[in-house]
């Protein structure tokens, strides 16, 4: 069977021990990129539950909107980001088991995700960072996601042990709230509270994440430095057992330690990566070549979010400016890995270095005007979360900001779009 | 064995730094018997209302928050020093008044000093995810 392992076998004696490495590293591809179709599919819903006439039609008619916005989100920010560390997880000399017995797992949980939203079980509940369908199997299907990723990342040999240090801190999080929270609680708060720890913790996770792609992007090897980065990420993504130990997981005080911790714990390890690995390339690195391209873009996108993230006010669209762009930052770092590491593990490289160069500059461009816009906007005052006339557009300032938001989402998109459309085919057919 | 060391350390640096972590529980405010407060609100509101706005006197003004209201909708007059009165009604809701935060409960009212000036925005705003029109939970008292 041809599993496009070619520069696999070459780099391994064993080859059929890279054989399933190669089909490992292909199926969690498959998976994380797929989870970016279906929320792309599911965005699609969300329009068609704004239709009159159409949203008769849909499973739970107009209240599908709702419904398909959580998974949208549970796709393409959760199932995403994981499946790609999944991805990342997947070395020559793990063990391989453990990578598919997880796989299964994540699918099966997947598959339960999008049963209830499909079916149109379950209250939406649009809490911070996880949002759920408020339905049993809606619970399974994350805990089986949440076990599927660990399946991946908690085996040896990864090279990530750093990064699943705090996943396992982000599940423990997520296990002692649900603990600890009586569960005759109202559902909104205790769905809040369930998945803010965690979700803060899942932040460190993601970072490290991206601090792993941009090492790979660069083609540096790994310094004291850099491996102080990782240690210090895993520490501060630690001291969530020092909140959950010492606060009331009801409290408004263990709420706030949850965002003072990514204030102060955050910011300084994708720095101290970053910062020297700049100082390296910056003659060395051909900055037109798609890794390149994909580290400038996540740079300058991850700078300006958290620039943002430093001045935000109380409920206006700087808010959304800081955190489209952190996840902008990352998702455009993980899209120039796919492209430039990991398909080519697969054997699989690059037919169009044109169109992906468009692609990374779309996303990459798109996603700062995105973010710009948002963060004029709120400036000037306009309200997160609102639409039509609650958004107040009085002044052309602020006009010309949405205006910003409206057209970079737009270009963002067609990366997005075109990056999904040009991964699918590269793992689907073969050259 | 070295790196486990350092790792520890760092932890320990990091807690020195890190206000988060001694952060003290902000009270929960005076309980009550939620029937009672409730009916101390409308008859508030009652007395004060001019053609659908509720234009208080300085002093004490008892307010509920609710799925996604804060009720009554108050004006407040500038240079007047106000103590609002705060209970939730029927779930845990929070509000923020330029940047300070207090979680409001059914059965306990929190209390929060205002005094507008010419020229201010003063806002009351949820900041507890409360259901689906969460984001619509704000009123401007002045």
């Amino acid at each position: 069977m041809d599993l496009g392992s070619a520069v696999l076998k070459a780099k391994c004696p064993q080859h059929e021990r890279c054989d399933l490495a190669a089909l490992e590293l292909r199926l969690w591809l498959f998976m994380a990129v797929a989870a970016l179709a279906v929320a792309g599919a599911l965005a699609l819903g969300l329009a068609l539950a704004r239709t009159p006439g159409v949203q008769d039609w849909l499973p739970s008619g107009p209240a599908f909107f709702h419904k398909a916005l959580v998974t949208h989100v549970v796709f393409s920010f959760q199932i995403w980001l994981l499946a790609m560390l999944a991805a990342a997880s997947v070395q020559p000399a793990a063990p391989r088991w453990p990578g598919f017995v997880g796989f299964a797992l994540t699918i099966c949980g997947c598959l339960a995700l999008l049963l209830v939203t499909l079916a149109g079980w379950g209250e939406a509940s649009l809490n911070n960072y996880v949002p759920i369908l408020d339905h049993p199997l809606y619970f399974v299907g994350l805990a089986l996601c949440a076990g599927g990723i660990g399946g991946a990342l908690f085996r040896p040999r990864t090279g990530l042990g750093l990064v699943a240090s705090a996943y396992a801190v982000a599940l423990l999080c997520f296990a002692l709230a649900a603990f600890r929270l009586p569960s005759d609680l109202e559902p909104a708060f205790r769905h809040e509270r369930l998945f803010w720890g965690g979700g803060h913790v899942l932040q460190f996770v993601n970072t490290g994440l991206v601090m792993w792609a941009w090492q790979r992007l660069s083609g540096q090897a790994q310094t004291r430095l850099s491996a102080l980065a990782f240690a210090l990420l895993a520490v501060g993504a630690l001291a969530a057992l020092v909140i959950e130990a010492r606060l009331d997981p009801q409290g408004l005080a263990w709420r706030q330690a949850y965002t003072q911790m990514l204030w102060y714990l955050l910011p300084v390890p994708p720095m101290l990566l970053a910062g020297p690995l700049l100082w390296r390339l910056r003659r060395s690195l051909d900055w037109r070549s798609l890794a390149g391209l994909a580290l400038l873009a996540s740079w300058l996108v991850f700078a300006l979010g958290g620039g943002a993230g430093f001045a935000l006010g109380a409920g206006d669209t700087r808010t959304p400016s800081h955190y489209h762009a952190m996840i902008g930052g990352v998702n455009v770092a993980l899209m120039g890995l796919v492209h430039v590491v990991l398909l080519p593990r697969l054997g699989r490289v690059v037919r169009s270095v044109r169109l992906v160069r468009w692609q990374i500059g779309l996303y990459g461009g798109g996603q700062i005007l995105h973010a710009l816009g948002f963060y004029l906007a709120g400036l000037a005052g306009v309200a997160r979360k609102t639409a039509g006339a609650e958004q107040g557009l009085d002044s052309v300032f602020k006009l010309v900001s949405m205006g910003l938001v409206g057209i970079g989402g737009a270009i963002a998109v067609l990366g997005g779009v075109l990056f999904v459309g040009h991964v699918l085919t590269r793992l689907v057919r073969h050259d | 064995m070295i790196k486990g060391l350092i790792a520890v350390a760092l932890f320990a640096v990091l807690a020195g730094l890190w206000p988060g972590w001694r952060m003290p529980e902000a009270g929960s405010g005076q309980a009550v018997d939620p029937a009672v407060f409730i009916d101390q609100v409308r008859q508030f509101a009652a007395a004060h209302d001019q053609d659908g706005v509720v234009e208080p006197p300085p002093g004490d003004v008892p307010m509920l928050a609710r799925r996604f209201e804060f009720w009554p909708a108050v004006h407040l007059q500038a240079g007047q020093t106000y103590r609002l009165r705060l209970m939730a009604e029927d779930a845990v809701h929070s509000v923020v008044v330029a940047g300070h935060e207090m979680l409001l409960a059914p059965g306990r009212v929190q209390e929060l000093t205002v005094t507008p000036q010419a020229g201010d925005t003063v806002e009351l705003r949820c900041n507890e995810y409360c259901g689906l029109g969460h984001n619509r939970m704000r009123l401007k008292i002045y």
